[in-house]
C-alpha cells in the first residue's frame, strides 16, 4: 500500500504536475461537465457557440474593415479578422473562463482535495471547442474568397496551442490572486476589452509606428496573432519584434505556475 | 506490518482571523508604503500540537464541542487545507465523505454526477463504474438515473450523494456529520453502512454530534476541545469525560470565561434563568414559563443593530429550538451602552433532560460575543399537558395538540 505524508511543506511544481496525471480522470470528467452544462437550458443550445464568434467578427469587421477601411493587402478583411480571432478567442474563453473557476469553486475546494490546478485546467476543452468553431469558419471564408493558402498552415495550430497557453497563463495568475484578493475577478474582463483593440485581430500590426514596436510586441497575444496570419496566409513574418512576445509568453506561464502551486495550499482557508 | 492506519504526530494549524477589510487588495498595497505595519490579523491555534495514532480497522469517533477543531482535524488529515506545523502519515487511500452532495452539478443527470462525484473523491473511472449499479441500488433512484439532478427532490440527492462516497473504495473512510440530512429511514441504512464498512475492516474516523450515533459505531473515542487531544480511549469513558466537561464549563461564571469569540465590543456577563415568580433558578419545569436574563456591557458608546441568539441544545449536542430577536420581532436598533436583555418562553416545550444554551450576540453583522454552553439548564417533570405526564426521553419537543373523538 502506498503511504502518504503530509507536513507543512508544500508541494513541488513537479509534484503538483504529476498529480495532475494522477487525477486524469477527473480532469476529463471536469472538462466534459463544462462543455455539458456550458449552453444548458438555453433555448439556442450549441448554436451560442457559433453565434457568438459571428457577431464578433461582424462587429470588428463593419469597424476597421468598412469604417476604418484598414487595408489589408490583397486579403479580404473579413479572412483578415477571422483569422485573427482564431487565436485570440480561444485565449478569451480560457482567460474568462479560467479566471473565475477557482472563486466559483470554492465550495467545493473547502470540502475535497484534489489538485486545484484541474479547476482552470480543465477549462481548456471549452476554449478547445471555441476554437474549432472559429477555425472552421476560417477554413470556409478562405475557400469562398479563394485565398491562395501554403504548407504553412499546418504550422496554424501551434500559434492556437501558444494562444491556449497564454490564455492558461493569464487564467493561473488571475485565479490565484482572486483567492485572497477578490478584486482581480474583475480584471479579466478588463483584459479582454482592452486586448482585443491591443491586438493586432482586425488590422495588421505594420500599422504600428516603428517606435512603438518594442512595447505593442509586449503583449504576447500581439506576437501569437501575427505570426498565426504568417501561417496561413504565407505573409512575412511579423519580425523579431515577435519574439519578445513568445519571451513574455514563457515568462507569464512559468510564473503563472509557480505562483497558483504557491498559493494552492491556502486556497480552502481562504474559501 | 505497520498496525497503525494513520499516524499524526504534533500537528497544529494556526488560522490567522483578521477583518474583511485586511484581505483586500487597497488594504494589502497600502500597508506596503507604510513605515509602520499594521497587522488586523489575530493568530487563533485551531489545532494545538496533536498527536494521535489510529490502528487498522478502528471505528474512531471524534467528539468535542462546537469549534473545537474536530472538523479542522479531519481537513488536514483528508489534505484539503495543510498544517501549519506537525506531521500525518497513512497508509493506502483515503476518502472523505465530508459534506453530503458536494461537487454535485444541477445540470447535469444522477449517472453523470456519479462519475464526477466519485472521479473528486479521487476514483478512477473504471472503479467507479465496477460499483456502479451497487451505488444507483443502494440510492434508490434508479428511475431518475438520466434526469439532471436539480430535479430531484432533498432526499433523492442526499440518497444518491451517500450512496457514491458509502460505495468507493479506500482503505480510510472520513466521515463529518452526515447524519443530519435525510430521513430516519435513510440515516438508519447510512449507519447501517458505514457498520458494514468498519467491519470490513477499514478504518472509519467518524464525527457526530449525534452521541448514540458514535456509541453504536465506534470502537474508540478522542475527545477533542479547544485545538487539544483531551482524551482518548473507551467510547463509554470518552463520552463520558466529554459531558462532564461540557457541565464543568457551564458551571463556571460567564464574566470570567475565556472560551468565547467575536470582536468583544459588546460582552455578556451574566446569564440567568427565572421562573414565573421571577426568583433565579437552575432547575426549570416542563411547560412553565421561563425568563433568560442577560446582563451585557459594551465597549462602545453606542451599539446598534444587535442580534441576540440563544440555542438551545440536547446533552447530545443536538439543536432542540433557537431564540432570535431578529426572527421572532426584529433587531433591536440601538441599546444602552450597559443593560440587561430579557427573552421570555411562555411555556417551555423541553422533555425533561439536561440543556446547553449557546449565546451568540452580533452587533452591526459581526459577532461580537460568542459562548457555547453559556448556561445548562436542567428541566424536571412539569405541567406542559394538563395531565402532568410526559413522553419517555429523546422524543424531541413538546408541542401544544388536541385529540377529539369525531
Amino acid at each position: 500500500m502506498n503511504k502518504t505524508v503530509i507536513t507543512a511543506e508544500k508541494r513541488t511544481l513537479v509534484e503538483t504536475l504529476r498529480s495532475i496525471y494522477q487525477y486524469k480522470d477527473l480532469f476529463r470528467m471536469l472538462a466534459w461537465r463544462d462543455i455539458q452544462v456550458r449552453y444548458a437550458q438555453t433555448y439556442l443550445g450549441l448554436a451560442w457557440a457559433i453565434i457568438n464568434p459571428l457577431f464578433t467578427l461582424l462587429v470588428l469587421t463593419f469597424v476597421f474593415g468598412v469604417v476604418s477601411k484598414v487595408d489589408t493587402a490583397e486579403i479580404p478583411h473579413v479572412v483578415f479578422t477571422i483569422a485573427g480571432m482564431c487565436c485570440w478567442v480561444p485565449f478569451a474563453t480560457l482567460t474568462n473562463e479560467s479566471g473565475k473557476a477557482i472563486v466559483a469553486a470554492k465550495v467545493i475546494i473547502s470540502k475535497i482535495y484534489f489538485p486545484r490546478i484541474l479547476i482552470p485546467l480543465s477549462k481548456i476543452l471549452l476554449s478547445l471547442v471555441d476554437a474549432a468553431i472559429v477555425f472552421f469558419f476560417l477554413l470556409c471564408l478562405l475557400l469562398f474568397h479563394q485565398v491562395p493558402i501554403s504548407y504553412a498552415l499546418l504550422l496554424a495550430p501551434l500559434f492556437i496551442f501558444c494562444a491556449l497557453a497564454c490564455g492558461l497563463a493569464t487564467g493561473l495568475w488571475v485565479s490565484a490572486l482572486s483567492v485572497r484578493f477578490r478584486d482581480f475577478i474583475h480584471i479579466s474582463p478588463i483584459i479582454l476589452r482592452i486586448g482585443i483593440f491591443l491586438t493586432p485581430i482586425a488590422y495588421p500590426a505594420a500599422k504600428i509606428p516603428q517606435a512603438f514596436l518594442p512595447f505593442y510586441f509586449l503583449n504576447p497575444m500581439a506576437g501569437i496573432t501575427e505570426a498565426f496570419r504568417w501561417a496561413v496566409f504565407g505573409s512575412e513574418w511579423p519580425g523579431n519584434h515577435a519574439f519578445l512576445s513568445f519571451a513574455i509568453l514563457i515568462l507569464l506561464f512559468w510564473s503563472g505556475l509557480r505562483y497558483f502551486n504557491k498559493v494552492e495550499s491556502e486556497m480552502a482557508d481562504y474559501s | 506490518m505497520d498496525p497503525y492506519a494513520i499516524r499524526i504526530s504534533n500537528l497544529s494549524k494556526r488560522y490567522l482571523l483578521g477583518t474583511e477589510k485586511s484581505d483586500s487588495l487597497y488594504y494589502t498595497l497600502a500597508n506596503l508604503f507604510r513605515r509602520k505595519k499594521q497587522s488586523n490579523h489575530r493568530a487563533f491555534y485551531a489545532l494545538n500540537d496533536v498527536s494521535l495514532d489510529i490502528r487498522k480497522g478502528e471505528v474512531l469517533g471524534v467528539i468535542g464541542p462546537n469549534g473545537a477543531g474536530k472538523s479542522t482535524l479531519l481537513k488536514l488529515i483528508s489534505g484539503i487545507t495543510y498544517p501549519t506545523a506537525g506531521r500525518i502519515e497513512y497508509q493506502g487511500r483515503l476518502l472523505s465523505l465530508l459534506e453530503v452532495g458536494t461537487g454535485f452539478h444541477p445540470d447535469l443527470t444522477g449517472k453523470d454526477n456519479i462519475y464526477l462525484n466519485g472521479a473528486l473523491l479521487g476514483m478512477r473511472k473504471a472503479e467507479i463504474k465496477s460499483s456502479f449499479d451497487q451505488i444507483v441500488d443502494f440510492s434508490g433512484v434508479e428511475d431518475f438515473i438520466n434526469t439532471p439532478v436539480k430535479y430531484y427532490s432533498s432526499g433523492m440527492y442526499v440518497r444518491l450523494a451517500f450512496a457514491v462516497a458509502a460505495h468507493l473504495r479506500g482503505e480510510i473512510l472520513i466521515i463529518d456529520e452526515i447524519l443530519a440530512v435525510g430521513d430516519l429511514e435513510f440515516q438508519k441504512k447510512c449507519l447501517g453502512r458505514i457498520e458494514e464498512v468498519g467491519k470490513s475492516g477499514r478504518t472509519i474516523l467518524f464525527v457526530s454530534h449525534n452521541i448514540s450515533a458514535i456509541r453504536h459505531l465506534c470502537t474508540q473515542c478522542v475527545v477533542i476541545d479547544k485545538g487539544q487531544k483531551v482524551f482518548q480511549g473507551g467510547v463509554q469513558e470518552s463520552i463520558a469525560h466529554y459531558l462532564d466537561t461540557q457541565l464543568n464549563i457551564s458551571g463556571s461564571k460567564l464574566a470570567d470565561r475565556t472560551d468565547r469569540s467575536g470582536n468583544q465590543q459588546i460582552r455578556c456577563t451574566d446569564i440567568s434563568v427565572y421562573n414565573r415568580a421571577d426568583q433565579a433558578c437552575q432547575i426549570v419545569e416542563a411547560g412553565a414559563s421561563v425568563t433568560i436574563r442577560l446582563q451585557y456591557q459594551s465597549q462602545q458608546p453606542t451599539v446598534r443593530n444587535v442580534i441576540v441568539r440563544l440555542e438551545f441544545r440536547d446533552q447530545y449536542g443536538q439543536y432542540a429550538f433557537v431564540c432570535n430577536n431578529r426572527l421572532s420581532q426584529g433587531i433591536f436598533k440601538n441599546i444602552p451602552t450597559k443593560g440587561t436583555l430579557s427573552c421570555t418562553l411562555p411555556k417551555l416545550p423541553l422533555n425533561k433532560g439536561l440543556y446547553y444554551i449557546d449565546l451568540i450576540l452580533r452587533v452591526d453583522g459581526e459577532d461580537s460575543d460568542v459562548v457555547s454552553n453559556a448556561y445548562s439548564l436542567q428541566v424536571t417533570d412539569g405541567y406542559f399537558y394538563q395531565t402532568g405526564l410526559l413522553p419517555i426521553a429523546n422524543r424531541g419537543l413538546l408541542v401544544d395538540h388536541q385529540w377529539r373523538i369525531e
